[in-house]
């Protein structure tokens, strides 16, 4: 079976049918464009005729990350303040953050509050090439 | 790029959404699973005047709760040996026993069945005991007893976690390997009330 119909299959055994369209569309998105290298929630607003909730794309998109297969990969970063490069954040690094309520930044080594500095990491959705 | 804070504000999902972004293997999968789980048996603890006594019921409401929070959860589906509940979510699937407390012997006939659907490679299965007897704490001792003194199973009990009815144990397989049980003690014995209006 193609990998397309594999996450189609896939898709289905989603419990929200809501989700499973919008998943789907995300599916029909990527396939489509197959050149880009990120997913914004508004791209899938707009391809989808503005449809969904913000919140229900989101969790799609996550959702969809977590198939069987997945083109696509949930993927976070940190940035100091507005002119600083963004910094790759780990899984384990976000949830060790989570649970500990700080984080160590990738440069510098410090120890950074999630309540203060949680409004400054970003969550991206990429393709994988 | 969405904002870490735009997330939670996603009402009502927010454990859900940022835990399941962050599922990356076994342990973190388990983590958000029990997570979402204990969420559960806290609502059906604090509704337990209106639980009905009886296994297929409550582990079909747990089940229910599992899919609203967007997990691939199904109840008696058969594999290898029927499992009350399979929980699913990118390759990890976790399958776990549903019991009512009716003494343990009878909780403890659970461990055949649990060896019947479980192979050597699982790492942790789930055990869902549906409590209604007054004590539960001497349960919880008679239960861990008996099953400490299976002698082919080599089972030792580790103490409950601070919040919850939570503990886990090892469990030696057939197939001689050893797998780890999660126990989820759920307590749903409720104080009824007898009216003495007709009382003479």
């Amino acid at each position: 079976m193609e990998t397309k119909e594999l996450l189609l299959n896939e898709i289905t055994k989603v419990p929200n049918e809501i989700h499973q369209s919008i998943m789907r569309f995300i599916l029909d998105y990527i396939y489509k464009f197959n050149f880009v290298k990120e997913v914004a929630v508004e791209d899938i607003n707009e391809y989808s005729s503005y449809k969904f909730t913000k919140e229900d794309i989101i969790i799609s998109l996550q959702l969809f990350c977590l198939l069987k297969n997945s083109p696509l990969e949930a993927k976070f970063y940190f940035y100091e303040n507005e002119e600083t490069e963004l910094l790759y954040l780990t899984k384990k690094e976000v949830r060790e953050a989570r649970n500990n309520g700080y984080f160590i930044h990738p440069q510098n080594k410090n120890q950074y509050s999630l309540d203060i500095y949680g409004k400054n990491i970003l969550l991206n959705f990429e393709t994988i090439q | 790029m969405i904002h870490l804070n735009d997330i939670n504000n996603v009402p009502s999902h927010y454990h859900t959404v940022i835990d399941r972004t962050l599922i990356e293997d076994w342990n973190s999968f388990l983590s958000a699973l029990y997570k979402d789980l204990l969420l559960i048996i806290k609502e059906i603890e604090a509704d337990r005047a209106s639980a009905i006594k009886d296994e297929d019921n409550i582990t079909d409401s747990i089940r229910r709760g599992l899919r609203l929070l967007n997990w691939i959860a199904t109840h008696d589906t058969m594999e290898g040996g029927h499992v009350d509940l399979t929980v699913e979510l990118a390759n990890y699937k976790w399958k776990a026993e549903a019991k009512l407390n009716d003494g343990a012997k009878y909780l403890c006939d659970a461990f055949e069945q649990i060896d019947v659907y479980t192979m050597a490679k699982d790492k942790e299965t789930g055990f869902l005991i549906y409590n209604f007897n007054k004590n539960m704490k001497l349960s919880i001792e008679r239960f861990e007893e008996m099953a400490s003194n299976l002698s082919d199973r080599e089972i030792i009990f580790e103490k409950f976690g601070e919040d919850t009815f939570t503990n886990k144990s090892q469990f030696k397989h057939s197939s001689g390997f050893f797998i780890n049980i999660k126990y989820f003690w759920i307590n749903l014995y409720h104080h009824q009330r007898t009216s003495k209006k007709n009382i003479v």
